[in-house]
């Protein structure tokens, strides 16, 4: 049978000493908790975006929901005024 | 695997409260925990301390997520194997290893590995490791992660699984078929060495 090369290659880079155990560097810790602070900054300012963009949304619908509801008595109202202004010009044209 | 002296339970319970003091020791805690993974497999070109660093963000970032059913060692292996992984993923192309680019240890390994069954020596042991680590830099990302804990590292399938979230038949299709590609490039490298 062949000779698995990658097995004793790999079999041989186990036998390698282990890396020197890592000391932290100075200030990670530091830069790791900013860090997580800066992200939790971040997600508040985005929960608030959310929450203005959300309302936004929602005061347009409700707009166009009452403009659509109230079409109709607006439409009526504006013929209403036709109406009153030509019986006014009328009654002023009588002799 | 936890330092002498530190509650992981409380801790965790000070971190979720914004406790700064009890996060920095849980940094300093799990520091060579997330180092050893961010060396094995720490892609080309992103330093290391950068990696940890990542790491620890998205640790701090999910601990609202970890449920307690497995030891929190664990939780935090699997956060720094993913982002090992996504920062292997980024990575644009995989070289193509050549028998110029290796050092003359390196050769040396290669061409005893290859001929020879006698056991290396302390010197080619490390230039093994080196050998081995740019081979499977060679392969994708998610082959290289593979053979990398199950060859390297001596993990077991089951452990691999639990790491990575992969199921245990793709694990060993991608180990099989991965092995094969790095025989082919041994083969492909010892024909460099005849020209």
């Amino acid at each position: 049978m062949k000779p698995d090369n990658w097995k004793r290659l790999a079999a041989a880079a186990r036998q390698a000493p282990a890396e020197p155990p890592a000391e932290m560097p100075f200030g990670l810790d530091t830069r790791a908790i900013a860090d997580w602070q800066a992200r939790r900054g971040d997600n508040e300012t985005l929960s608030w975006t959310f929450l203005l963009r959300s309302a936004l949304v929602c005061s347009a619908l409700i707009m166009a929901l009452s403009v659509v509801v109230n079409y109709q008595s607006l439409q009526e109202r504006e013929l209403a005024a036709e109406a009153i202004a030509e019986s006014a010009i009328q009654m002023s044209m009588l002799p | 695997m936890a330092e002498a002296g530190l509650d992981m339970a409380a801790c965790l319970e000070r971190v979720r409260q914004r406790d700064e003091e009890a996060a920095r020791s849980l940094v300093r805690e799990l520091y060579p925990l997330v180092m050893k993974i961010v060396r094995s497999h720490l892609p080309r070109r992103i330093d290391e301390e950068d990696l940890a660093q990542t790491i620890f963000g998205k640790m701090f970032a999910h601990i609202d997520q970890y449920s307690g059913t497995v030891p929190f060692e664990h939780w935090v292996s699997r956060v720094a194997v993913n982002t090992c992984f996504n920062a292997l993923r980024s990575e644009r192309c995989r070289p193509e290893l050549r028998m110029a680019d290796l050092n003359e240890e390196e050769a040396d390994v290669l061409e005893n590995v290859v001929s020879t069954d006698k056991a290396p020596d302390p010197a080619e042991r490390l230039a093994a490791r080196d050998l081995a680590r740019k081979m499977l830099e060679m392969l994708s990302p998610k082959d290289r992660l593979i053979l990398s804990m199950l060859d390297l590292e001596e993990r077991s399938v089951a452990e691999v699984r639990q790491l990575t979230g992969w199921n245990a038949s793709v694990i060993k299709v991608r180990a099989f078929r991965a092995r094969i590609k790095l025989r082919k490039q041994f083969a492909k490298m010892m024909k460099q060495e005849e020209i």
